[in-house]
């Protein structure tokens, strides 16, 4: 056998090596391309992740403002309905709703399948990219609600707010249109998102005064000491938030348009709660009675009978649920203790001036410890020397607060439906709902992402 | 060119030079090619981390703001936030200055009673360069 050239068989073999270092790397290499392409690819998907969710939730903002633009609609008309778009939101998106409203009965269902029940509105808004991808949606049922629910202060008064001595705790807010001043440890908190220390003319804290980081305290004027953990504390402001109350006399919340945004502060129709003849409720005093059973009516004192106004001394007792009306400059005072924390004193307060007999803004005094559910309402003064716990709503039209002892007020809207004062609550015919035109605040019944 | 090498008379099978010149280059380039793209992987897995924070913050911030009352919603706000996240074994501190803007609308054709909110991150990439995330959205006064 001639070895230099082998034999056949090992001819094969040795020809069928050619190349293969080079087999084996491109192998290896493949392999690692595999591996990196991976590792590349994984990247790029996450970046494209954030892309995508940034995107959706620029549509999905861009959609809620469309809501809120139909909210506002709805609040100046209750009865509007139809669609309204922004396809130049921003930059990037655009928005579009559509406003299906059962306040009537005539829509109990939009197009995506919500149900509407009586008296409420559906609002369906779109909001996308321009070109229309990434497109979120969002449903919100709503209902108009009487301005009685929204009024957003706990007290409220055209002169000067004193809480002084004690501790204090509002859960609510608080307007002024004179000074405000905290001179004792004081706790604000929200009530129904409500807790806002508002004056328009200025704030003075001389006592640990604290605040819900949600909330704010703003003065026209000056601000004088501190107030922990407030959102903002601001003097000098300017808004309309610290222009003064409305504190005219007018019976109905109706502003001109250069009073838009401000607010009036209620009062009531004199009628309302002194003639029977208006108000079959209505139940007229000659004397004071031992005890005085409210029998959810009307219980008015007038100047004539009364001309020292009305005091009720500890042979005096108020049971049931009602309203006391005293007219004339002398007011009421309560000598003795009106309700418990166990036996609150549901009850509205009232004293206003005679119309025919201008004098003195009467007032309502407290002298001893009381807890009252309803409303405190005098055209002058409201003060108290005792312990005090109101759930409901103190205004003092013209006059001022001063609460020397310890206090508990906490923000009851509804107790302005009292007797009176009607044209504050936004019912304006027998249905008592809004009618179309009419204009109130809004009730978000649900929120909902799609 | 024979693949033969004779050694004591026996055959020994082997790979050339020339064959091993070859594929070591190609190995070589392949390998510097791989190398390079390794850390522009590594660098968008870093931003992405950094941008899928920004986009949890700016959100977080725009939900607090949407859960305030109407009034309560600052006109300016400015925090800085900073958060820490693991990269490759390591613990990094991001940092993101997180603004809020809220306004009036007034053009006299929307209607009344709107805030226009928006809130803006920005932060700084390990590499010097400034991103900004940014959110929109409008909010409604509830009562008249």
């Amino acid at each position: 056998m001639n070895r230099s050239r082998g034999c056949p068989s090992q001819r094969r073999v040795s020809h069928s090596r050619l190349g293969i270092a080079l087999a084996l790397v491109l192998s290896v290499l493949a392999l690692l391309a595999i591996v990196v392409a991976a590792v590349t690819s994984m990247s790029l998907g996450s970046l494209n992740v954030i892309k995508v969710r940034g995107s959706s939730a620029r549509s999905l903002y861009a959609a809620e403002a469309g809501v809120a633009h139909a909210m506002r609609l709805l609040i100046n008309d209750a009865s509007y309905q139809g669609t309204q778009q922004e396809p130049n939101y921003s930059e990037t998106t655009r928005w579009q709703c559509q406003i299906f409203n059962n306040l009537e009965g005539s829509t109990p269902t939009a197009p995506n399948g919500a149900v509407i029940p009586d008296g409420m509105t559906y609002i369906l808004a779109r909001g996308a990219r321009k070109d229309g991808s990434y497109e979120r949606r969002v449903g919100v049922l709503v209902k108009p609600i009487s301005l009685a629910t929204s009024w957003p202060f706990a007290v409220g008064a055209g002169g000067e707010v004193r809480l002084q001595g004690g501790q204090k705790f509002i859960r609510g807010g608080i307007k002024a249109n004179g000074p405000i001043r905290f001179t004792s440890p004081t706790r604000i908190e929200p009530r129904a998102g409500h807790g806002r220390v508002l004056t328009s003319t200025s704030l003075q804290v001389s006592g640990p005064t604290r605040m819900d980081s949600s909330q704010d305290a703003r003065s026209r004027g000056s601000i004088s000491g501190n107030i922990q953990n407030a959102l903002e504390v601001v003097a000098n402001d300017s808004t309309i938030d610290t222009e003064p109350f409305i504190n005219d006399y007018r019976t109905e919340p109706n502003l001109s348009p250069s009073e838009q945004g401000q607010l009036v502060l209620p009062n009531p129709v004199l009628a309302q709660l002194t003639d029977p003849t208006v108000n079959p409720d209505v139940v007229v005093h000659t004397f004071l009675p031992g005890s005085l059973d409210l029998d959810g009516k009307v219980h008015y004192f007038s100047v004539h009978d009364f001309p020292d106004g009305v005091v009720f001394g500890n042979t005096n007792s108020i049971i049931g649920e009602g309203t006391i009306v005293v007219v004339g400059p002398k007011g009421i005072e309560f000598n003795n203790s009106i309700g418990s924390a166990s036996d609150p004193l549901k009850a509205n307060l009232i004293a206003l001036s005679d119309p025919d007999a201008p004098g003195p803004l009467p007032s309502i005094n407290f002298k001893n410890n009381s807890h009252i559910e309803g409303l405190v309402y005098a055209h002058g003064d409201i003060d108290a020397g005792a312990n005090m716990t109101i759930e409901g709503v103190v205004i003092a039209y013209e006059g001022s607060i001063t609460f020397g002892a310890n206090v508990d007020f906490i923000l009851d809207g509804s107790s302005l439906s009292a007797p009176g004062f009607e044209a504050f609550q936004g019912v304006v015919d027998s249905g008592g709902g809004p009618g179309p035109g009419d204009s109130g605040p809004l009730e978000v019944v649900f929120w909902q992402r799609l | 060119m024979s693949f033969f090498v004779e050694r004591g008379g026996a055959k020994v099978r082997g790979l050339t030079v020339m064959e091993m010149l070859v594929a070591a280059a190609l190995f070589a380039l392949a390998i510097g090619t791989i190398i390079g793209i390794f850390p522009l992987s590594a660098k968008a897995t870093r931003q992405s981390q950094a941008a899928l924070v920004a986009a949890t913050v700016v959100q977080d911030e725009m939900e607090l703001i949407r859960a305030m009352s109407y009034e309560g919603i600052p006109a300016f706000r400015e925090r800085e936030i900073e958060v820490e996240v693991v990269f490759a074994g390591r613990v990094v501190v991001l940092t993101y200055q997180v603004t809020s803007r809220a306004e009036i609308k007034g053009d006299g054709v929307r209607p009344d009673g709107l805030k226009e909110v928006e809130v803006t991150v920005v932060w700084n990439e390990p590499d010097g360069k400034t991103r900004k995330e940014a959110l929109k959205t409008d909010v409604a006064r509830l009562s008249p």
